[in-house]
């Protein structure tokens, strides 16, 4: 199973990728941003794990740019964010974010969503 | 709008001044005559009819000179009340958001230093002889030092968090420099080109950092927020 990371800040991408291969998920590609994320982006990725801020493209701004592809429609994208206002969880779902975790998070937490999003599937 | 109303303003008070100089200087020569070229009755009434002729307009000059150096004297004191709500308010907060910084970075260090404590604690329990003569037991307390030395992973968070509020004081502080830029451009009007471009740079700058940081990261409470998080979810699942 293939993931796509992005967050500008290479701290996170690291402490993410390291947790995801902790749990068993080898195959990661990395963005620094939406854009780069949309040109790394293709069918071979199964899941999106994305912040929300960062410059050039947001992460709500990607997930809105991936619902318009025929190959990104149904992937699973999980938001991890420091926001974590209501009307900021909010705007992230009706965005098409799946599932959403605040920073900072343990790889539990992140299992738990991971989990959740692979047995149920995106609409 | 602040610049250009103090450039009327300066460019009224000059023509007002420059109007004030040009009958004083009108009066001038007159009042102190040469006596080489006053020399007849004539060209001394002649001096004197002209200053007849000016001396009521002095007064108007003089409530429009002071009506103008009043309404500067109002710019100042705005230009004053910006600085000071940006010196007080914009300060202060980034200062709060300073201290967020400093406490979040302390609170990271010392759970780092905890988990590496427990980690420490492992090792040397690997080493006792009851350990080592069960090899089961080892295994277990192996396992769990994996788990310590990465939940010290986990804890380095706090440097993208404490980036996020560094980044907001540094738009605090774009956006103050801003603000008292467009002040001194108020006294400083015919620099204020360069100026304006310095502004723009600025502003683009501030504008893109802008949608790198959340100025609300925190580090505190994360449970609690991912509980609100995870029922938004649920709700949003369930169609609620």
């Amino acid at each position: 199973m293939k993931f796509l990371v992005v967050d500008d800040s290479a701290t996170m991408r690291r402490i993410v990728v390291n947790s995801l291969q902790r749990i068993g998920f080898t195959n990661c590609v990395e963005a620094a941003d939406g854009v780069e994320a949309l040109a790394r982006f293709d069918s071979s990725i199964a899941f999106v794990i994305t912040d929300w801020n960062m410059p050039n493209m947001s992460g709500t701004e990607l997930v809105q740019a991936l619902r318009q592809r025929d190959d990104g429609r149904t992937v699973p994208v999980l938001m991890v964010t420091a926001r974590s206002v209501r009307e900021d969880i909010i705007t992230a779902l009706e965005a098409g974010v799946n599932n959403y975790i605040v920073k900072p998070f343990t790889p539990q937490v992140l299992k738990e969503k991971i989990d959740s999003l692979i047995v149920t599937p995106a609409a | 709008m602040a610049n250009e109303r103090a450039s009327e303003l300066l460019y009224d008070t000059a023509s007002t001044l420059r109007l004030l100089d040009a009958e004083l200087g009108e009066l001038a020569p007159r009042r102190a005559p040469e006596p080489a070229t006053t020399g007849s009755t004539a060209a001394a009434a002649a001096a004197i009819g002209a200053t007849d002729r000016v001396l009521p307009l002095l007064p108007a000059l003089f409530v429009r000179a002071m009506g103008e150096v009043h309404a500067m004297l109002a710019s100042i004191r705005t230009g004053r009340e910006h600085i000071r709500v940006a010196a007080t308010e914009r300060l202060a907060h980034t200062n709060e958001k300073l201290d967020e910084v400093s406490s979040a970075t302390a609170t990271a260090a010392i759970d780092i230093m905890d988990a590496l404590d427990r980690a420490i604690a492992k090792v040397d329990e690997l080493e006792t002889e009851e350990v080592l003569a069960e090899p089961a037991r080892g295994t277990a307390i192996r396992m769990d030092l994996r788990d310590e030395l990465f939940a010290v992973m986990g804890h380095m968070q706090f440097q993208d968090i404490t980036s996020q509020q560094i980044m907001h004081v540094q738009s605090l502080l774009a956006d103050m420099e801003n603000r008292l830029s467009e002040i001194a451009n108020l006294f400083d009007h015919q620099s204020g080109d360069g100026k304006a471009d310095i502004n723009a740079a600025l502003n683009a700058r501030t504008e893109r950092d802008a949608h790198s940081f959340d100025p609300n990261a925190t580090l505190a409470d994360a449970e609690t927020r991912q509980a609100l998080a995870d029922s938004l979810v649920e709700r949003g699942s369930s169609g609620g």
